[in-house]
């Protein structure tokens, strides 16, 4: 046997008792097969026999009497059985479109279902609950739950999800690294129950941030000025005709602070530019009133301090006879604007008599 | 024993579930599928015998072939019997009870039970040497008669596999029984 090299229907004959060689020694293998049909292949008795056949019978029986269930496309589908099945095993549930296919329901559901082109069937005015049959107390059923179907199963996979995000959270929470909100809930969760879990750190108080509409909004214009209460200003003093020989009585300029450029651009340079355009008109009918009252020297004085009055009247008129003032030094220059053509040549005797002082 | 023709025509007639067909199947292979339950170890291997025809009888639809498979899908539902059955007296282990009865059959052929028990006691001794899949595949290939085919799709095992636990057992077998002759 320890030798056997043999082949698969060699060892059959040897079992069978039909090989003869092939083998060390095969009526070994044939005694043992033997004995051992011989110990164990007993006849059965009749008892045996006739209590075996009588459970094959019952189970033949109940084989028999089981409804056969057919494939889906072979029902019959009179009463709407298909149309419900089909239904519900669309909504996903196959053991409900088994039932609905044999229990009474199916016939009203069935028939709601299939929508009958030809003859829709009346609405049950009865609750589908009770149209079946009563159910069973739920009592009656006994649940047993395998040791490993928990294991298995998904509420046990939830639980392990669950258990390993509440031991991540905890852990991220006794270090601090939850985000603000959540420490704080759980710092407060767990002072309740007396343990001790760091709190967010609260930065330093600052001020509240203004409302959007007042940081965001900065005003376009700028506020309004105070106005100044401008008093009108004096009429020239025209002096009366004086007599040739009299020194020309020099007009007191008026106060430089009520001739100065308003601060503001708009409203106030607006009066302001009307004022001293109504002050000019003034002067200039004074002037065309009184002709002689302006001799030579005097008009050349009273055109120098008129000129030097308007020039201080006028800062910006001033400003453009910079440059004439500076050709003034050399003799040249006056302080009449030069835009006055009437003043020009009244000037050049004037600022001469002045040099000869 | 019937000819396979003859259990050809039981099978079909055991599939449209007529009595007849299944009391001829029964017959036929009641004796070897107890003794092979014997052999193996079954604390009631009549009844457990039973209950293998009985989901035979409830399965009839799934199963397809002719007698040949109809003999190797028998043997491998008294093979998964026979594994629930040892996992049910594992857990839940029953104390035999000598019957009173047993005495008085056994005294009326006192000769012939003590050469039966001297011939079992023997074989046990054989095959007590055996690992429990050297065991299935050699009861199988004696007892069942299955082909190695047949013995590997009812142990759910490979052929080369089951050929290496025949040559195994047999082995075995002979140096146990070499070893009872001498002493003998």
């Amino acid at each position: 046997m320890d030798n056997y090299r043999g082949n698969d229907p060699e060892v059959d004959g040897i079992f069978d008792g039909e090989s003869e060689d092939a083998w060390a020694d095969p009526n070994v293998i044939r005694r043992i097969t033997e004995d051992l049909r011989e110990a164990y292949v007993l006849p059965l008795d009749d008892a045996t026999q006739a209590k075996h056949l009588a459970a094959i019978a019952d189970a033949i029986s109940q084989n028999a009497s089981r409804p056969r269930v057919l494939p889906l496309a072979q029902r019959p589908s009179t009463d709407g059985s298909r149309c419900a099945s089909t239904f519900v095993r669309a909504a996903g549930s196959a053991r409900v479109a088994r039932e609905v296919s044999t229990a009474s329901l199916a016939s009203p559901f069935g028939a709601r279902a299939a929508g009958t082109a030809s003859t829709p069937g009346p609405r049950p005015r009865t609750p589908l609950a009770a149209v079946g049959s009563p159910p069973e107390p739920k009592t009656a059923h006994v649940s047993w739950i395998r040791p490993g179907a928990f294991v298995s199963s998904i509420y046990s996979k939830a639980a392990v999800i669950a258990a390993a995000i509440a031991v991540s959270a905890s852990g991220l929470a006794i270090a601090g690294s939850l985000p603000d909100p959540v420490q704080t809930a759980f710092s407060e969760a767990a002072g309740a129950i007396g343990l001790d879990i760091p709190a967010p750190i609260q930065p330093p108080a600052v001020s509240p941030a203004p409302p959007r509409e007042q940081a965001v909004a900065p005003p376009l214009l700028p506020e309004p000025l105070p106005v100044i209460p401008q008093e009108p200003l004096p009429v020239p003093i025209v002096p009366p005709p004086a007599p040739v020989a009299e020194a020309p009585r020099v007009q007191a300029p008026p106060p430089a602070a009520q001739f100065a450029p308003p601060a503001a651009p708009a409203e106030d340079l607006q009066a302001w530019l009307t004022e001293l355009i109504r002050q000019a008109l003034a002067t200039a009918n004074a002037r065309a009133m009184n002709p002689q009252s302006q001799p030579e020297a005097g008009a050349a004085q009273s055109g120098q301090t008129g000129g030097q009055s308007w020039a201080s009247e006028n800062p910006w008129q001033s400003y453009g006879t910079n440059g004439a003032q500076t050709k003034a030094g050399t003799g040249s220059g006056s302080g009449y604007p030069s835009s006055s053509p009437q003043a020009k040549p009244q000037s050049r005797p004037a600022a001469g008599s002045s040099y000869d002082d | 024993m019937e000819s396979d023709g003859d259990l050809n025509e039981a099978l079909i007639a055991a599939r449209d579930n007529v009595s007849w067909g299944w009391n001829a199947l029964y017959r036929s292979l009641a004796p070897t599928v107890t003794g092979y339950l014997r052999a193996q170890g079954a604390a009631e291997p009549e009844d457990l015998a039973a209950e293998v025809f009985v989901q035979a009888v409830k399965n009839i639809k799934r199963f397809q072939g002719n007698v040949t498979a109809f003999r190797s899908w028998i043997f491998c539902i008294a093979h998964n019997k026979l594994v629930d059955d040892s996992r049910y007296r594992s857990r839940r282990p029953v104390q035999p009870v000598a019957d009173a009865g047993s005495d008085r059959v056994c005294s009326t052929r006192v000769e012939e039970q003590v050469l039966n028990n001297l011939a079992s006691d023997r074989v046990r001794q054989m095959i007590a040497e055996l690992t429990p899949d050297q065991r299935s595949v050699l009861f199988l290939r004696i007892l069942g008669g299955l082909t190695v085919d047949e013995v590997a799709r009812a142990l759910n095992k490979n052929i080369t596999a089951v050929k290496a636990l025949q040559r195994r057992g047999l082995a075995s077998l002979k140096k146990e029984f070499s070893a009872q002759t001498v002493s003998i």
